[in-house]
């Protein structure tokens, strides 16, 4: 004897007509068991569900029959209910609205971030090099966006899985001349021509094969060509580019908003021949086989088909231990290249949200932002969701006699649950309408707060038409599917009879409910009153140098030559203190360690631990503020303090192993130079790069060649006269330039752009979600108020007063909010601390940030449940007692 | 009173012959057997609920058995007004034979 599978059963019992389904699914069952046992199993399964095949048409004429005659009915009392309950059906809808656009929003934002590069054909295939610095255990110590230009000959000689390889040289800024006009450009980059092979770059005129095939060649992007030249035909114009003509060949497409990169210009790589006057030294530099040390050039690769990129990176130690010989360590062992170096293959479409290399060539997003988005994107649509919830099962008694009468004559549990949520479902979809609107009107200020582009285009996009659809959905069915299974299970018979159940039963779930939106609502203004504590410190915290009153300025090359004159001329005004050039100011990452040698105890040390250059001129501790704690600053009056001095930081002494800063000076060391140089002072430690890392060891020599950063402390008070003089001082010696200047301070808080911008939207974010949550409570708050409306009346017969009444009533709304900090506290604790270890100095976690939490929660909470429970307090008993 | 079609009357008939085992798979069973075809559930179901329906039948559970994945039957039986309409349908056809023969014997 055999059955059909419970599935398939179950499958036919709900497609049959109700009358029949016992007896009907009994008769199947019965033919079926007779037909395996004579036809065997096989035969009788198909047999099955053939039948259920065809009974699924007349299945689908009766229910349709019968819904379409139902819904009219269903549509009508949702709408009447609407109507009837304004103020819960504004609640219900703004909430949902809101927490919906923020949802859609994000969804938005996480669509457009991911898809970043995904526009160049063949992006799976296309990879960045990267170079890496590895530690003892092979952890990655040190990385840049880009590698140096000497590997690439060696990669194309070895490795023959890349199809295209192209080197990129970014100057940072370059000033392009076109007639007698010169301009400061800031995207404009060397390339060799295969870039158009890797990045899809579609032309508008020239040839992508020949564009940048000869030196002093330029490609424009279409956006500059018509700044420079309007609507006339670019090809064959000239620019002078460091002294050089560069001739136009051709003009590409604007670099889509989502790229890594935007190029405006783009110069041939061979220009870079001649860029140092054409001395042979210059050539090898870019072009060579021996420049291993300096990464000048992001550089792309584009694999063969069918390559992974696994593979590729595979080859990379062998190719390195076969181009450098392996050294010897300090301890006589044997270290081979691939043990301290790597080159690191990331794929394109990585870079935007996974890269965070110290010179990507535009600020990249980042992927913990999402992780935040998303998980605050489901809590605030969970708060509004659950608002619904709450109101729908509270004031559930409403409709108990609905849903009794529904029953007696004949609605199945099955129709008033598809009725509740068609309702919520109704009630979503007015909410996503809402939430469209207000994207709409959002759009704008979060596009220039997250600094990309959202596209909204509901009739082109099908994603956009897919996550409405999904929001849609997920907030009818979560906000819907409690309510209906609790108000469908009434008992007929005892509401009919008058034991309405005033919406006690599932009070504990509701209290729940509350307490985990309260919950999230602290959890969010904990974590603001965190994020400004730390951003606080960080602006208070003692950085080892003034960063008031000083001005900095980029440093061209005439100005360099002449600087001693110009530092003169400068300092003969009272309104400039102090001046310095420099290769960078503090602000800046200082990742330049290219080693030195020591002699500690008669013995010379090669490079013990990485120590960073910071290549100066004469007054750069004078003019920073810093404090020199041993020995002496540079200065004019020692000659030989140009070539043969050096001064280190407290940290670099303590690493060398002295234990006082004076026992370091005139200890011999040398850094990048020939002759043997001297400690002559030791330097109070400095934070020269953001508060997020550890202060390194720094070595501190004179080398004005390369500065290119002028630093001018000003006198107090007199900002704008003394920064019009610094102007005139300049322009005599570099008329037309373009006066362009930085204070210090704002450089410095730009290092904390992204902690700045994560603060901002944490606190709009708090804002809404606490929004969101108080407009449940006043919905609550109502509905217990309108419940407790004769209970009040007793009591103010009896003498209560007006306050002990607004105490009792707001007494228990109080107490879910303390149960939600205590809910919240741990969370955001473990949250908070993880997001602090990210910085090296930080401040701590103090009772206070949980009190504030506290503290405005209850606030909040108290002053929106008052407004209802001081007006219920309020009322005449004579008029709330007189209908008994 | 309504009248009754062919697979109506062949459905009554077989009911009043099963007697007390009158269900929709012994009455499936019943007309294969007789007519040497098979008969599908489907084609006796809806005769049966259309006579039901009209009054010829009335039915009640019987009892639930393993086989039946422990569901019970729906016993059917044909009422008074069932009866008349077989009769009715017996007397109409006896009438349309009786003249054809007729004519065939002239």
């Amino acid at each position: 004897m055999n059955a059909p599978p419970k599935i398939m059963s179950n499958l036919l019992a709900w497609i049959v007509d109700y009358k029949d389904r016992e007896n009907l699914t009994g008769d199947f069952s019965e033919v079926f068991s007779d037909l395996s046992s004579k036809s065997g199993y096989t035969r009788a399964i198909v047999w099955y569900i053939f039948q259920i095949c065809k009974l699924i048409p007349i299945y689908l004429i009766e229910s349709l029959i019968w819904s379409s005659a139902m819904f009219n009915n269903y549509f009508k009392i949702a709408f009447r209910n609407l109507i009837k309950q304004k103020t819960y059906s504004l609640i219900n809808i703004m909430g949902l609205a809101l927490g919906m656009a923020v949802a859609i929003l994000i969804l938005l934002y996480i669509k457009s971030e991911t898809s970043y590069d995904k526009f160049n054909r063949d992006a799976d295939r296309i990879v960045r090099l990267e170079r890496q610095f590895l530690g003892a255990n092979g952890e990655v110590r040190g990385a840049f966006a880009s590698i140096a230009p000497s590997f690439v000959p060696i990669i194309e000689r070895d490795i023959p899985d890349f199809e295209n390889i192209t080197r990129i040289f970014y100057p940072n800024e370059i000033t392009v001349g076109y007639g007698n006009k010169s301009f400061t450009e800031t995207r404009f980059f060397f390339a060799e021509d295969d870039i158009f092979e890797i990045f899809t770059l579609p032309f508008i005129e020239g040839d992508p094969k020949t564009a940048l095939k000869n030196p002093f060649t330029i490609v424009l992007s279409e956006t500059t060509s018509n700044k420079y030249f309007g609507s006339q035909n670019p090809i064959g114009k000239m620019f002078q580019i460091f002294d050089r003509n560069y001739n136009v060949t051709g003009v590409i497409k604007d670099t889509p908003y989502n790229s890594h990169v935007h190029f405006d210009f783009i110069a041939s790589y061979l220009s870079l021949l001649g860029i140092n006057g054409g001395s042979s030294e210059a050539d090898d530099y870019f072009l060579g086989n021996s420049n291993f040390s300096d990464n000048v050039c992001h550089t792309y690769g584009k694999l063969a088909k069918g390559v992974s990129v696994e593979s590729v990176q595979a080859k990379i130690p062998m190719l390195l231990d076969k181009t450098f010989p392996p050294r010897t360590g300090e301890d006589g062992r044997v270290i081979k290249m691939s043990e301290t170096a790597n080159i690191f293959l990331r794929k394109l479409t990585d870079i935007h949200l996974h890269a965070n290399n110290p010179n990507e060539l535009e600020p990249t997003g980042n992927s913990i932002y999402i992780t935040i988005f998303t998980v605050v994107a489901i809590f605030i649509l969970l708060i509004a969701c659950i608002n619904f919830i709450n109101l729908s099962t509270a004031r559930s008694s409403r409709r108990a006699k609905e849903v009794g009468l529904r029953k007696v004559v004949g609605a199945f549990r099955r129709m008033l649950i598809s009725q509740f949520l068609g309702e919520s479902m109704f009630i979503s979809l007015l909410s996503v309408i809402g939430a469209v609107v207000l994207v709409m009107l959002a759009i704008p200020y979060f596009e220039t707060f997250a600094g990309t582009q959202i596209k909204f285009n509901i009739a082109e996009d099908s994603t956009v038409l897919f996550i409405l659809l999904a929001v849609f959905l997920s907030a009818g069915l979560i906000a819907g599917i409690y309510p209906a299974l609790y108000l469908s299970a009434y008992k007929p018979a005892l509401i009919l009879r008058g034991e309405v159940t005033k919406g006690t039963k599932g009070v504990l779930f509701r209290k729940v409910l509350v307490v985990f939106q309260f919950a999230i609502s602290s959890a969010l203004i904990i974590a603001v009153a965190i994020i400004f504590k730390q951003m606080n410190y960080i602006n208070s915290a003692n950085l080892g140098f003034n960063k008031e009153n000083v001005v900095l300025l980029p440093l061209d090359g005439n100005m360099k030559d002449r600087w001693v004159d110009i530092k003169q001329n400068l300092l003969k005004d009272t309104r400039i203190v102090s001046a310095a050039i420099s290769k960078r100011a503090p602000s800046g990452r200082l990742m330049d360690a290219p080693g030195f040698q020591v002699e500690l105890k008669g013995e010379i040390l090669n490079s013990p631990f990485g120590m960073p250059h910071n290549r100066v001129d004469y007054d750069f501790f004078k003019t920073f503020g810093m404090e020199i704690i041993a020995g002496r600053d540079f200065s004019v009056d020692h000659p030989t303090d140009d070539s043969l001095a050096y001064v280190i930081n407290e940290t670099a002494c303590r690493r060398l192993g002295f234990a006082e800063p004076k026992d370091a000076i005139g200890t011999n060391i040398t850094a990048r130079r020939i002759d043997a140089g001297k400690i002559i002072g030791v330097v109070k430690d400095f934070h020269y790069e953001s508060l997020r890392e550890e202060i390194l060891p720094i070595i501190t020599y004179i080398v004005p060649g390369q500065a290119n950063t002028i630093a001018i402390r000003i006198a107090p008070g007199n900002v704008k006269s003394a920064i019009d003089y610094i102007k005139d001082v300049l322009q005599q010696y570099e008329p037309g330039m373009n006066f362009q200047y930085d204070f210090l301070d704002t450089r410095l808080k730009a290092q904390y752009e992204n902690e700045i911008e994560m603060m901002e939207l944490f606190v709009y974010f708090s804002l809404l979600a606490v929004a969101i949550a108080c407009l449940g409570l006043f919905g609550l708050a109502a509905f217990t108020a309108e419940q407790k409306v004769k209970e009040i009346g007793i009591r103010k017969t009896l003498g209560a007063s007006i306050p002990g009444l607004t105490f009792l009533l707001t007494k228990q709304f109080a107490l879910w909010v303390v149960l939600a900090n205590v809910v919240a506290a741990p969370l955001v604790y473990f949250a908070m601390t993880d997001w602090l270890n990210g910085f090296a100095y930080r401040t701590d976690i103090t009772i206070g940030v949980f009190m504030i939490g506290f503290g405005l929660s209850l606030l909040i909470a108290v002053a929106t449940v008052s407004v209802q429970t001081i007006k219920a307090a309020m009322a005449n008993p004579a008029n709330t007692l007189r209908t008994e | 009173m309504k009248t009754i079609t062919r697979i109506e009357e062949m459905i009554l008939l077989s009911i009043l012959n099963l007697g007390d085992e009158a269900y929709l798979v012994s009455i499936q069973n019943y007309l294969s057997d007789i007519s040497d075809k098979k008969v599908s559930l489907t084609a006796v179901h809806l005769p049966l609920s259309r006579l039901e329906k009209m009054g010829y039948l009335d039915s009640e559970f019987g009892e639930a058995t393993a086989v039946r994945g422990g569901r019970r039957k729906k016993i059917y039986q044909v009422t008074e007004e069932g009866l008349a309409a077989l009769k009715e349908y017996r007397k109409l056809s006896n009438k349309l034979w009786d003249d054809y023969l007729k004519a065939e014997t002239n």
